[in-house]
């Protein structure tokens, strides 16, 4: 793969080309990273490929090897693996809170301790969520109760 | 889209289990203390004759010290099992199980052991639940405020968290 990076202080704007002979799913990969830079994400829905703002994502759930990306009314797929869009969304206020589950901080609605320390969280559309208690003491750290 | 989970909605049965026994257990200082102070020989005499023929009788103070430390062993046993900090058992199921097995071998030595077959019979021990029954109530809604409280502070630090973020 080669990189070439051209550095004009001409240009009005930051662009990215690629160039590149097929659409391989690496190269839908790297298009997915900078459209997460751009708070973009790519997901399909029905066929269609969407680019999905990451503000109006609530949470994302893995399934039986698919990632599904839930929005205030939709559900989506994304092609890419949870571990890496919490590696991509981390800076967005996403973070773990089960082994399969990442979730936005700022769509959350309300927390409410559950039995074995766990955390039931209820989203801004009303769904509710629970956090493992590994993650639920993850959680209190972040919200700096421990 | 997902399923919503119904899980039981309860306090977490270690704050549960810790707040009832602290309530049971006073229960039982008050009661065995109060019926302490008011039993006599004679009363003991009643209560080893009334035990053989079923008619209402007072406990003896030997027994009702053996029922206090019954019942402070149980409120041990359940600490050490239920909150977590003598031995970190991470299921509460498995922590339940562990509490009541425990508490059920002891109960059944101390039945053996002071031969309560003879001085304690049905009736006390149902008047015994029953009288504790307030207790395990206000054992309750204690669990109920400290979950309220626990919940206010982590929706207010959540509040907090989303206005910096």
């Amino acid at each position: 793969m080669k990189i070439s990076i051209n550095i004009n202080p001409d240009n009005p704007e930051t662009e990215i080309s690629v160039s590149c002979p097929s659409l391989t799913p690496e190269v839908e990969k790297i298009i997915s990273m900078i459209r997460v830079m751009d708070r973009k994400l790519t997901v399909k829905k029905d066929g269609e490929v969407f680019l999905l703002e990451i503000g109006d994502i609530l949470y994302l759930e893995a399934m039986e090897r698919k990632c599904f990306v839930y929005t205030d009314s939709s559900v989506y797929e994304s092609e890419a693996k949870l571990y890496e869009l919490e590696q991509q969304l981390a800076a967005s206020g996403f973070f773990r809170v089960s082994k399969s589950t990442l979730i936005c901080l700022k769509h959350i609605k309300s927390l409410r301790a559950d039995l074995n320390h766990r955390i039931r969280i209820t989203m801004d559309n009303g769904e509710q969520l629970i956090a493992s208690r590994l993650y639920a003491d993850e959680l209190r750290e972040r919200l700096g109760l421990r | 889209m997902r399923k919503k989970n119904n899980l039981f909605d309860k306090k977490s049965a270690s704050d549960f289990v810790q707040c009832t026994t602290l309530a049971f257990t006073l229960q039982t200082v008050v009661s065995s203390l109060v019926m302490f102070i008011v039993s006599s020989d004679t009363a003991a005499e009643q209560s080893k004759i009334s035990s053989i023929y079923e008619t209402p009788g007072f406990l003896s103070k030997e027994t009702l010290m053996q029922f206090l430390v019954v019942a402070l062993l149980s409120a041990v046993i359940r600490h050490i099992f239920m909150s977590g900090k003598v031995v970190k058992v991470p299921s509460v199921s498995l922590r339940v199980i562990l509490t009541f097995v425990c508490e059920i071998v002891m109960v059944g030595a101390a039945v053996w052991l002071f031969e309560w077959f003879h001085s304690v019979r049905v009736g006390h021990w149902i008047g015994f639940v029953i009288g504790a029954l307030p207790c395990i109530i206000a054992g309750g809604i204690m669990a109920y405020k400290g979950e309220c409280k626990e919940n206010e502070e982590m929706n207010a630090a959540l509040r907090k968290k989303q206005s910096e973020e």
